[in-house]
């Protein structure tokens, strides 16, 4: 495992949910990661809208974030699927095809940078969950989290497989067995677990209808069973359920109420953090957690 | 009889009709239309065509035959990218890639929602998608982080470039209605 990473703060993190971006950086001092700022980094682009208006600017525009995690001489950290889904793609496509990475350069030279793609493209969840993993995370927290919950992989962590090659997207466990294994939390299965959110793609950006009727479907399942929280690792993921939950009640007449606690804070509470900023999140910001000795 | 309507009554295509670019563009992505077999996993594991209009498998079968009423189509642009289908698909056809091409091709002619046009304006103002506000300022400032993140945000002239060079997009096609 690296011991420096330059840290990738996207858009949703830095600008609506800032407490995952302060425990992020908790967890990380925590574990001796030593953070390198990425001066100048833009939208990663996202690959949702950006890629669907003109691929080849959307890599030009992740090459140039590369460029710069580069010129700090350390791997990139994103803690959002959407972050990694284009960062790991753009990165990736470089490192194979030079007549593409001549292309992108011939480009970026216009905005000053140049890029090599000799670096990886790291997800926190990927970092806490195998390289550091389930078993020596238990030596760097100061308690186990007493939560029954549900967890929500996202889409872009695992898929498409054939590119990341993380884990099995269609029955995964990296997030259990970190959730479980190594922060003591009780997990339950649920129907939809490993559906979309609904939020990607620009689908919440221009249809929201359609984008509230995937999250109606999937928080629906959630309130089956009796899950306090649902965990999540990706800030996207996190807008879309902590925010569309408000919306669905107020324009559904539903009733969700469901804290969304994404994979960074619930580590920095079991490392010992009290207040992981859940005060400032539209659903249920009153929840606080337990915690049991080890 | 029960609700169902019909958009349009369908539409008779002579084979010699074929958009050369949308041929070209799928195999570009990944998505050979020949090899495309029609069987529906994609449809079947499209969660957003569980609640929407959308259905891959059709919109699929058109772009291979160079449909060009695909573009236009907004049932395209209700993908939410979830690779679903990609990681499914029985000939390994990467079906996400293709939807993106396909909408590649229809922002260059115009084909674009005013609420993704929006998005873009944004970007091209801030260097992000989304934008930092005052709350979210005084929230980081609790919390201890900088104010303002170390990021475009704080060099205007960075943005200003990026604005210059990338999304520049077509104006709004003259057949476009306005759904939103």
């Amino acid at each position: 495992m690296s011991t420096e990473y330059s840290f990738f703060l996207g858009c949703i993190m830095p600008n609506r949910y800032p407490a995952i971006e302060s425990t992020t950086r908790f967890v990380l001092d925590k574990l001796g990661i030593e953070v390198k700022e990425m001066e100048k980094a833009g939208c990663c682009p996202a690959p949702g809208v950006f890629r669907s208006f003109n691929k080849p600017d959307w890599m030009v525009a992740a090459a140039r974030n590369i460029a710069i995690a580069e010129s700090n001489g350390a791997d990139i950290l994103t803690v959002c699927n959407g972050c990694f889904g284009t960062l790991f793609e753009v990165n990736h496509a470089l490192k194979h095809d030079d007549e593409l990475k001549k292309k992108v350069n011939a480009r970026l030279k216009d905005l000053g940078y140049h890029v090599e793609a000799s670096g990886e493209v790291k997800h926190i969840a990927q970092v806490l969950g195998f390289d550091i993993g389930p078993t020596e995370i238990r030596d760097y927290i100061k308690r186990e989290v007493a939560l029954t919950g549900v967890i929500h992989y996202g889409c872009h962590f695992l898929r498409p497989f054939t590119l990341k090659q993380i884990d099995d997207p269609e029955d995964p466990t990296i997030l259990e067995d970190y959730f479980i294994d190594g922060l003591g939390i009780e997990l339950l299965d649920y129907r939809r677990k490993h559906a979309c959110c609904g939020a990607g793609g620009g689908v919440r950006a221009a249809h929201i209808e359609a984008s509230m009727d995937m999250l109606y479907e999937k928080m629906a399942a959630v309130k089956q069973v009796p899950a306090q929280a649902l965990l999540d690792i990706c800030p996207f993921c996190h807008l879309q359920f902590d925010g569309g939950q408000q919306t669905l009640n107020k324009q559904r007449g539903t009733d969700f109420d469901i804290p969304i606690i994404h994979i960074s804070q619930i580590t920095a509470f079991a490392m010992g953090m009290d207040d992981i900023g859940m005060k400032y999140q539209a659903t249920a910001p009153d929840f606080k957690l337990e915690g049991r000795p080890l | 009889m029960s609700g169902t309507r019909y958009k349009a009554p369908p539409s008779v295509r002579t084979p010699l009709e074929k958009d050369p670019e949308i041929e070209e563009a799928l195999i570009k992505a990944g998505f050979d239309p020949n090899l495309c077999m029609q069987c529906g996993t994609c449809t079947a594991s499209c969660l957003s065509g569980r609640w929407t209009a959308m259905r891959t498998r059709e919109i699929m079968r058109k772009a291979a035959f160079g449909d060009e009423s695909v573009l236009s189509d907004p049932d395209i642009w209700l993908c939410t990218t979830c690779y679903a289908c990609y990681d499914r698909c029985p000939r390994d056809l990467k079906v996400t890639d293709a939807i993106i091409v396909l909408r590649n091709i229809a922002s260059e002619r115009g084909f674009i929602a005013d609420k993704h046009r929006k998005t873009v304006d944004i970007l091209h103002k801030t260097g992000h998608a989304v934008p930092i506000n005052d709350k979210i300022k005084a929230i980081r400032k609790e919390l201890g982080l900088p104010e303002i993140p170390p990021t475009a945000f704080a060099y205007p002239e960075e943005v200003r470039k990026m604005a210059q060079m990338l999304f520049i997009l077509p104006p709004k096609h003259e057949d476009e209605e306005d759904t939103q």
